[in-house]
């Protein structure tokens, strides 16, 4: 039986090292072992240390998860591609989001589930991609009810996320990393992935590019994205989602009815909207309010351009001074930090009843894990005293109904 | 058969920096191996070749005995520990010797001495207070037993922090001499 575990191991390892593009002998020599030692782990006639196999996960840019267990989540994450003979590792927004694939194995292994509610999003109607994307786009809209001004869209949208779909939404800057977000598609752990590094307009799209491909269903284990060219079918079916969802065609046509067809609506719907410039003219492209030679004059003027016309001339006095600040700040403003709520809350369970240490759950929430301990420390004392307190029995104490229903219920 | 007790490497390293492993011999030294893991013995291992001192003097410890070393089928569960032990920042490739003292501490039936602040907290509330050790507590364990004074384990504890290696947060009066008694 160990045998064949070993047996079993040793061709995983074979199989993603040939994946990677790694010969046997480079792989022993970044190990620092014998290549024939290596040929024998590959073979399953030498055991494996755990440092070893740690090691190993690691230069081939795997979870070591993968290598005991194909069929886990971070086994169906994609392996490094190879560029010019060097293995290519992922970057650390990928790297994070691997691991706590792995963080999740651990908590689900001991019980520790989270349902939510993707299931509720309908199946895609027959009929074409775009009219497909359309109408999921106008169900998530009644289905999340984001309540929340264009300013406020970046968190109140992922705050629906959380709350109304039970899907955790990771928001961390990784400063050069090409990845600006990502989706953990599957079922038993969605998790949405934005970097931070982008401007909080751009994220929005973001965010809700990657909510397209959970509601459509894409994959099954994670879907990465880094300029969103929509260069596939899945990429094209989220970027209509996102567009349709952030930019509805009604509310385009009703800003066009108002404003006319110019400057002072295309200002309007990217303020109204909270989205870049650049999603605004592709999306009046889509749905044929300018054409292709439109969409390029426009992408050339850019967002810079909008803003200078904004500086100098009277469209400033038309939008009023809050609404052009605004368009000019937003620029520069980037999503905040935060952690994915519903695993932090798997965490400080599984911390508790000693499934994780500290670390995990300081690492999701960017604190010091002495201090962090120390918090819960204090809590543990300050729980155990009100529940001992609690076990007293009532001192014979004679109150008033009013006395007794004086306090507060909510503190 | 005795229950055994599962050092790591910090605390191994925190007698062997100031030249008194034989506390550890006369705490544990009649206990029945395994003492330590494979992961700890190679990560002494390393840190001697590097120079550091007092790592030379474990690694020749008799009564230490070989480190007992993780089968196929132990590998899943000590590989689940040891990502519950890092921070979820990257796929993790440190604390492998906790995870493993902690691994066989449970399927042993053992105990698990550490003075990570981390590993022992888990460790705690994984196996029981009962079960995990940290320096002060052998050497509080050692004055009830009467293998030191108070004082002289007050000095062991003051060498170790005066070696530039730190004792665990969780015993704030180890300055104090009664603390030991």
């Amino acid at each position: 039986m160990l045998r064949w575990m070993e047996s079993a191991l040793g061709a995983r390892i074979r199989t993603l090292r040939e994946q990677a593009g790694l010969q046997s002998q480079e792989l022993a020599a970044q190990l620092g072992i014998d290549p024939s030692a290596m040929s024998n782990i590959e073979r399953g006639k030498r055991s494996v240390k755990t440092e070893e196999l740690v090691r190993i996960a690691e230069i081939l840019s795997v979870s070591p998860l993968s290598l005991i267990d194909e069929d886990s989540l971070p086994a169906r994450m994609p392996v490094a591609p190879r560029c010019d003979g060097d293995a290519v590792s992922k970057g650390d927004a990928y790297s994070r989001l691997v691991a706590l694939s792995e963080l999740h194995v651990v908590l689900s292994d001991a019980g520790l589930t989270k349902p939510n509610q993707l299931d509720a999003a309908p199946p895609l109607r027959p009929g074409g991609w775009k009219a497909r994307a359309e109408a999921l786009a106008e169900w998530a809209t009644n289905y999340l009810n984001v309540a929340a001004t264009a300013d406020d869209r970046f968190a109140g949208l992922a705050d629906a996320i959380e709350d109304r779909l039970g899907v955790d939404v990771l928001v961390e800057r990784y400063e050069g990393d090409a990845l600006s977000g990502a989706a953990i598609t599957d079922r038993t752990f969605p998790l949405i992935f934005v970097n931070a590094r982008h401007s909080t307009p751009r994220s929005l799209f973001t965010l809700a590019h990657e909510l397209g491909h959970l509601l459509i269903g894409h994959d099954g284990s994670i879907t990465l994205d880094e300029e969103l060219v929509g260069d596939t079918l899945e990429e094209r079916q989220a970027n209509a989602f996102a567009a349709a969802f952030l930019m509805p065609e009604s509310e385009v046509d009703q800003r066009i009815n108002e404003y006319g067809r110019g400057a002072d609506s295309l200002a309007r719907m990217v303020y109204d909207f909270g989205v870049s410039f650049e999603s605004l003219v592709f999306r009046l492209h889509n749905i044929h309010q300018i054409d292709a030679e439109g969409r390029d004059r426009l992408r050339e003027i850019g967002w810079r351009g909008l803003l200078s016309l904004i500086e100098n001339s009277d469209l400033q006095d038309r939008l009023g001074p809050e609404v052009s600040m605004r368009l000019i700040t937003r620029l520069g403003e980037f999503p905040a930090h935060r952690p994915p709520i519903w695993l932090a809350t798997r965490c400080f369970a599984a911390h508790r009843r000693g499934i994780v240490s500290v670390r995990p759950l300081a690492g999701l929430l960017h604190i010091d894990p002495d201090i962090l301990l120390d918090h819960i420390e204090s809590l543990d004392e300050g729980s155990a005293q009100v529940l001992e307190r609690a076990e007293e029995p009532p001192r014979g104490e004679q109150l008033s109904d009013d006395e007794l229903f004086a306090g507060s219920p909510v503190s | 058969m005795t229950a055994p007790y599962l050092c790591d490497a910090v605390t191994l390293r925190h007698f062997g920096e100031i030249q008194r492993l034989d506390i550890l011999e006369v705490r544990y030294g009649h206990l029945d191996p395994p003492h330590w893991t494979q992961a700890v013995a190679d990560e002494i291992a390393q840190a001697a070749n590097l120079g550091f001192p007092g790592c030379r003097a474990i690694l020749a410890l008799p009564w230490l005995s070989n480190p007992v070393t993780p089968q196929m089928s132990d590998l899943p569960g000590i590989l689940k520990l040891q990502i519950g032990l890092n921070d979820g920042r990257r796929p993790p490739t440190a604390h492998i010797g906790e995870a493993e003292g902690i691994y066989f501490a449970q399927k042993l039936e053992g105990r698990f001495v550490t003075d990570d602040n981390g590993a022992y907290d888990f460790a705690v509330r994984r196996l029981g207070s009962g079960r995990v050790y940290d320096t002060v507590d052998i050497l509080r364990e050692a004055v009830a037993a009467g293998d030191l004074d108070a004082g002289g384990a007050l000095n062991i504890a003051n060498a170790i922090r005066n070696s530039g290696r730190s004792l665990r947060r969780g015993h704030p009066d180890t300055l104090h001499r009664r603390y030991f008694a």
